[in-house]
């Protein structure tokens, strides 16, 4: 089951200076905390000027789409799946 | 048959590379969640019964799932298939992560499609299957652990692309020609690239049973059987020698095609598509700085036809001047469009003048000024009044040049 979604989400990030990497590390959305267990991808895209970070992450069995808007700095879940079908 | 089978062959090193992203976007959605991963995926153009399948994991296609099948068809066969659509965004930035990769080995990097490149090695030293290696490893290391490529090399790009299909996934052939001969024999008519069924046959009713015997046709029986430069290009193809790396020549013609989900049903429904397919095609035409002297739109469905031709003298330089002139050519109608295109073609240099009244300079500026609105806050930001209660077509990708994209 895949569920498009548009709603903000706590994001708490890792950055290791010694190899410049960067990862998601836990998410707080619906009042639940979810360990981040693995990133899929790390991608970017442009709209208009605007350039967003998308982490495509996984915790608990569920995947997770974040996006970081890099104009506001606010982050957004824009969705949510199982792996399963519909 | 030694003469045949062996001198005229190209003698020299093999120098190209093709490497094509084995079932590409449905990996590239398996990399990016990994609990896709291991699973029966299909990335579709839509997720109802209806929509083409645009790839399939390599988990599909060991149950015969294809790509061009419909989502019903696959669904069939297996009822829990995953059924995704088309995360533009993330293809493209693969696409350009495998460019920057391949551009660390060579210079000569061209990309043949949106999961397909071919990279030339001429006047570089070293061993092409230890690079072909390393290439690997860094895309499984910067792209991710999921996606593999497919790697033929060859002396010219027609072979690679043969190599790279012999061992799919993961593969790496070479064809040389030392074993050109062994491979051919074991290929039929269609493996060979360019070769469709309609061709085969044409090629089997005069004798050319398999590329061994395509091979050993001589220039003239060639010629006799395609009646067109086409036989000089095979001829030279299947003897290893380049004829297909020439610089693309600038475009004659652009088009853009859209196949509806839900049918336009009226004029407003259809005037939406036909200016967001205005937009794509003046998109490529201004990257060539080109403008357009003629346009051609087609909407077609059920027993319904709506199509136009015209002709400008002085070009038209952007999609919402190609918009403007075919808005007032729409006509009222009844029915189902399910299918729109339009083309512009006859291009010259951009070098557009005003008329004396000011009108067209007017016009002008204003549209520049709605397309640097749209660079900077996104495509859409600003539209033509007229399609404001219409939906936006989805961003997607050609099948083709990427270049253009």
């Amino acid at each position: 089951m895949r569920q498009k979604i548009n709603a903000p989400v706590s994001v708490m990030m890792d950055f290791n200076h010694y190899q410049n990497k960067i990862k998601p590390i836990q998410i707080q959305w619906n009042n639940r905390d979810f360990k981040i267990e693995e990133v899929g991808m790390h991608h970017q895209f442009y709209q208009g000027k605007k350039l967003f970070h998308v982490f495509s992450v996984t915790s608990k069995g569920i995947f997770f789409k974040l996006v970081l808007n890099t104009d506001n700095l606010f982050w957004k879940l824009t969705e949510v799946a199982d792996g399963l079908s519909d | 048959m030694d003469y045949l089978t062996s001198s005229n062959f190209n003698q020299g090193r093999g120098e190209k590379m093709l490497l094509d992203i084995n079932s590409c976007f449905a990996t590239i959605e398996q990399q990016a969640n990994p609990l896709l991963r291991g699973r029966e995926v299909v990335v579709a153009a839509y997720e109802n019964g209806g929509g083409c399948i645009l790839a399939a994991s390599r988990e599909a296609k060991k149950l015969g799932i294809k790509t061009g099948w419909r989502v019903g068809e696959a669904q069939k066969i297996c009822p829990n298939i995953i059924v995704l659509t088309p995360d533009v965004e993330k293809y493209r930035f693969i696409n350009r992560g495998l460019k920057k990769i391949l551009l660390k080995f060579s210079p000569d990097v061209q990309a043949k499609s949106i999961d397909e490149f071919a990279v030339n090695f001429k006047g570089i030293e070293g061993d092409l299957k230890e690079r072909a290696l390393r290439i690997k490893k860094e895309i499984r290391e910067k792209l991710g652990e999921w996606i593999t490529v497919s790697i033929g090399i060859g002396p010219n790009i027609f072979l690679a692309k043969v190599a790279s299909n012999l061992q799919k996934p993961d593969g790496l052939t070479e064809i040389n020609k030392d074993n050109f001969w062994e491979i051919y024999e074991k290929l039929k008519l269609t493996d060979l690239h360019g070769i469709n069924f309609k061709t085969a046959y044409k090629l089997e009713v005069n004798g050319v049973k398999n590329p061994q015997d395509f091979y050993q046709c001589s220039r003239q029986q060639l010629k006799s059987i395609f009646h067109s430069v086409c036989a000089d290009y095979w001829y030279w193809r299947l003897r290893g020698f380049e004829i297909d790396d020439k610089k693309r020549e600038n475009k004659k013609s652009f088009s853009a095609i859209f196949s509806l989900k839900i049918p336009a049903k009226n004029r407003q429904e259809l005037t939406a598509i036909f200016y967001q397919l205005c937009l794509k095609v003046g998109q490529r035409c201004d990257r060539q700085k080109m403008e357009a002297l003629g346009i051609m739109w087609w909407g077609g469905g059920n027993n319904i036809n709506i199509n136009g031709k015209l002709r400008i003298k002085e070009g038209m330089i952007n999609g919402w001047e190609m918009f403007s002139k075919i808005y007032p050519k729409i006509p009222e109608f009844s029915g189902e469009i399910k299918k729109a295109v339009v083309a512009i073609y006859d291009f010259q240099p951009k070098s557009w003048q005003g008329d004396i009244f000011g009108k067209r300079q007017k016009f002008m500026r204003e549209t520049e000024v709605a397309q640097m609105i749209n660079l900077k806050f996104g495509e859409g930001t600003i539209f033509p009044g007229t399609i404001l209660n219409s939906k936006r077509i989805p961003n997607f990708i050609g099948f083709g040049n990427v270049d253009q994209e």
